[in-house]
């Protein structure tokens, strides 16, 4: 073979090999360009009492985007996501608490990593409220591009730290998940951001 | 021509935002009070006194604030005697708009400003200078306390006030405050 033939095939090899590897398409070079478009999922809510020092409950969370379009931006389409756990505390009876100025026992919120470790536990105010108290995890972090759909398990444990002489205590929780994307502006999806929680 | 670069130099280094800050501290003797379901409510005057200026012949008593802690016990098993701490102005303790009051079981940490009146730019001589709060602390449900149990109470104050004078640099200084603390207990009307 010649020099100029191998310097060819030599040519053809690395355009094929690199049309077989590159990146997903984008819509960066579509005339109207992206977009971002931020989610809401549906609220979930729910309370659960807590009577001694050390007893726990686990929320388990499942965040999914669905819907999301074949074509992304270059930037990436899930560009953030969270889910926001607020608690609210009371006593079931006089004084109610939850109100800034009532002494409560603390308890102790631990979301679980995705590696399967744990954060580092959040405490609440010895005299909560009236504001909830608030903890937010991130979500979709590993959303690969080009996706049509991405999930993200989030376990949510809530531990009372003190006992006697507190009294038992109703924790009531509001969850919501967010997510900003990305989205191309020709393409008109319609993505959608849905929350389940399961608890014991 | 020494004395000019000196000045100059000066000059260059300070910071015309630079303090020093005095903080003035003290604090009253530790307190005891028992409530009993007969006994639910006690009150006590603090009164506080500026009987000098402080370095630099500085106002002792403007932004001064006061602290009450405390932490609560109960001789009786199974009952949560919360008691309600109010801690605000001379009188008006019982008033939610002028005093800070919280339901607490087992601590507590009130703040509160301490309004200085009288001659307090010569604290020696005239008006007296002194500031004046109550401290009420009353069981909330006296009747869920069983006859034979108490709840007791230790408590104290602690008072702070900070002056800060234009200086070459940022500092801090921590001095005994000027004043004397006394406590009255109260009875009720």
């Amino acid at each position: 073979m010649r020099r100029s033939e191998l310097a060819l095939s030599c040519a053809i090899a690395w355009a094929l090999s690199c049309a077989a590897c590159s990146a997903p398409a984008t819509c960066d070079a579509q005339p109207y360009g992206a977009d971002e478009r931020r989610l809401v999922s549906d609220e979930r809510a729910d309370e659960l009492l807590l009577s001694e020092a050390n007893e726990s409950q686990t929320l388990h969370f499942r965040a999914t985007l669905s819907g999301l379009p074949e074509l992304w931006p270059s930037e990436g389409g899930v560009q953030g996501g969270a889910l926001s756990l607020r608690l609210g505390m009371s006593y079931e009876n006089e004084p109610f608490g939850g109100d800034g100025h009532t002494e409560m026992p603390q308890l102790a919120v631990t979301v679980s990593e995705p590696a399967g470790s744990a954060s580092s536990p959040t405490s609440t105010p010895k005299y909560p409220g009236p504001l909830p108290s608030s903890v937010t995890a991130a979500l979709f972090a590993d959303c690969a591009f080009g996706a049509r759909q991405c999930e993200t398990l989030r376990d949510i444990r809530i531990r009372r730290i003190d006992g006697a002489p507190f009294p038992p205590v109703r924790v009531s929780w509001r969850a919501t998940a967010d997510a900003t994307i990305g989205v191309c502006r020709a393409l008109s999806p319609a993505p959608e951001l849905t929350l389940e929680v399961e608890a014991p | 021509m020494m004395i000019i670069a000196s000045a100059a130099a000066l000059l260059a280094t300070s910071d015309p935002n630079s303090y020093h800050r005095y903080i003035f501290e003290a604090a009253s003797d530790g307190q005891r009070t028992t409530l009993t379901q007969s006994a639910p409510h006690a009150r006590y005057l603090l009164r506080v006194r500026a009987t000098a200026l402080g370095p630099e012949e500085v106002d002792t008593t403007s932004g001064a604030s006061a602290t009450a802690h405390g932490t609560i016990s109960t001789s009786a098993e199974g009952v949560s005697p919360f008691v309600r701490v109010r801690f605000g102005a001379s009188g008006q303790a019982s008033n939610t708009v002028s005093s800070d009051a919280v339901s607490a079981l087992t601590t507590f940490q009130l703040s509160r400003p301490l309004r200085f009146t009288g001659n307090c730019s010569e604290p020696d001589q005239g008006t007296p200078c002194q500031a004046e709060l109550d401290l009420s602390l009353e069981l909330e449900q006296p009747s869920s306390l069983p006859a034979d149990a108490s709840v007791s109470i230790e408590w104290s104050v602690d008072l702070e006030s900070t002056v800060s004078k234009v200086a070459e640099k940022d500092s801090d200084e921590s001095l005994a405050a000027p004043w004397t603390i006394e406590l009255f207990p109260l009875t009720e009307p």
